[in-house]
């Protein structure tokens, strides 16, 4: 099995993620349930997957890269594996504060942690 | 008179899980459904001839929406809001659920609102006639629907279209509605001087005693409740999504009627009054009473005077039950005159007629909401004229023989 990377078409870090990691389909769905017990069910228009990726031992440069793709709300591509980089999501980072915010102690600022939050666009 | 609608539609909305479902916002011919964050919930009520505006909730990240600051003649121009189905070939089978003019724009840094008014709201801001030049239809006798056309047509700048390609008079109702008015002689004699048209339309609607609305296409319908609907769906358990609310109240009985006649402009007199009394409602209940004195429009003799006042006795003597209860999105075609056969375990109520009073359409729950009322169906005394072997007016005796 390949690595996990996120990043722009010949830049790409490699993602290490902790317990937790979640990539989940998000469907603009109802479930309509009558009094008899029929069950109807919409899926309108409209699909998304989020993905959370908690990671740490993370390192200042790539911090900073994530940092600056968030605060540009770049367009990204994460590949879950690299095994298969032709299967990718076209994405963004979400979130109104940065992805990083704290250190692993004691590496004051050498190394960090937090979690990336993605949506596909 | 029911939403046409396909039979490739009537198959998906029937549907417990039907696929391939779209939403469709416009604006100004634009297809602008990505930047919808949030759809409205439709909501019409019979007699509400506007229509409730709607607001659809969209981003402005993307600064699409700016350009409304700088091209404010984009203002008033058309919405419209399609759902329904695309079909195998990869066409669109959709119906229009509500049109309507952009009135109000609110942004807020990434997100904003566009409120949309039906485009029928124009008419609160047209008028009919002025002190000067009154708008007076007394020289003969004429048919309410014959003054509405003129009115809408003449004064509110709708289409005169006599067809059915009419885009803002739905033709074939306003047809229909004119019929059953000359068939039962309904006459009126009007003057305006600058009054308001949505007043005028709605002092027909009482005078009248039709119901007057708009829907999803944007065009006026007109109807006046009179024989078994042509269309008819049944609501029962199966289709019921929620507890049901059932309502009996008073507020809406009339059961003496005074109608005042041939209206003397010049001189502000009635020639005469035609008053009508149910005499079973009012040992029941106690006198309920209303006068129709219209001073714009008016009956001008006592057989249409009668026709009034005769109806809405009959048609509102009794307490009237509504009841309130939520489906899915499984009826969207039904409109204002349609039947409805209800069946409730919870209330014992079986096979029992009711019209349509209020619906909503919630896009984003796919829930709909039905307010459903006797008082203007069969059980309020709709006119209509007989049914054989009907659960209401009494089964046919299966013993009876008839060769003897």
């Amino acid at each position: 099995m390949g690595v996990m990377q996120l990043g722009t078409v010949g830049s790409y870090i490699t993602l290490y993620p902790d317990y937790k990691y979640s990539n989940v389909l998000n469907l603009q769905r109802e479930d309509v349930r009558t009094k008899t017990g029929n069950l109807y069910t919409y899926i309108q228009q409209g699909t998304h997957r989020q993905i959370k990726i908690p990671e740490s031992w993370v390192s200042s440069m790539n911090k900073n890269l994530v940092n600056s793709w968030w605060q540009t709300a770049a367009n990204l591509r994460f590949i879950e594996d690299n095994d298969y980089p032709s299967s990718y999501y076209t994405v963004r980072i979400l979130g109104k504060e940065e992805s990083y915010q704290s250190f692993v102690m004691p590496y004051f600022n050498i190394f960090f942690e937090g979690e990336i939050i993605l949506e596909t666009i | 008179m029911s939403l046409t609608i396909t039979s490739h539609f009537r198959s998906k909305m029937e549907s417990t899980n039907p696929s391939s479902i779209i939403r469709k916002f416009t604006f100004n011919n634009s297809d602008l459904s990505s930047k919808v964050i949030q759809y409205p919930t439709i909501t019409r009520e019979v007699g509400d001839i506007t229509g409730e505006s709607l607001s659809f909730d969209i981003e402005n990240a993307s600064q699409s929406f700016n350009s409304l600051n700088t091209n404010r003649s984009q203002l008033l121009k058309t919405g419209i809001f399609e759902y329904g189905f695309s079909t195998e070939s990869g066409t669109n089978d959709v119906v229009q659920l509500f049109g309507g003019e952009l009135t109000k724009v609110n942004l807020w840094e990434g997100k904003g609102k566009l409120l949309f008014d039906n485009k029928l709201t124009k008419l609160k801001r047209r008028r009919a006639g002025s002190s000067q030049t009154p708008a007076s239809y007394t020289s003969s006798a004429y048919n309410p629907a014959d003054i509405v056309w003129w009115i809408c047509t003449s004064y509110a700048g709708l289409s005169t279209t006599a067809d059915s390609s009419n885009p803002d008079i739905d033709y074939t109702s306003w047809s229909a509605w004119k019929t059953i008015l000359t068939n039962d002689a309904v006459l009126v004699h009007a003057h305006f001087e600058g009054d308001g048209i949505l007043n005028i339309l709605e002092t027909v609607q009482r005078l009248t005693d039709s119901f007057i609305y708009s829907s999803g296409d944007n065009k006026i319908y007109f109807t006046r409740w009179f024989g078994a609907s042509s269309y008819t769906i049944t609501l029962n358990d199966s289709y019921i999504t929620d507890k049901i609310n059932y309502e009996l109240y008073t507020d809406s009985i009339l059961n003496k009627v005074t109608v005042q006649m041939s209206y003397n402009t010049e001189q502000s007199t009635w020639a005469g009054q035609v008053v009508q009394v149910n005499t079973v409602s009012v040992g029941s209940y106690g006198i309920f009473e209303a006068i129709y004195d219209d001073t714009n429009i008016w009956h001008i003799n006592s057989v249409s005077a009668m026709n009034l006042a005769q109806r809405i006795i009959y048609r509102r003597g009794n307490a009237n039950a509504v009841i309130k209860c939520k489906t899915p999105l499984r009826f969207l075609d039904i409109e204002f005159g349609d039947d409805i056969e209800f069946e409730s375990q919870v209330y014992s109520i079986s096979n029992k007629i009711l019209s349509l009073k209020k619906y909503g359409i919630n896009i984003e729950t796919a829930i709909m909401t039905l307010e459903m009322d006797e008082g203007y169906g069969r059980g309020g005394g709709r006119w209509y004229g007989f049914r054989l072997d009907d659960n209401y007016n009494g089964l046919l005796d299966q013993s009876y023989n008839p060769l003897f």
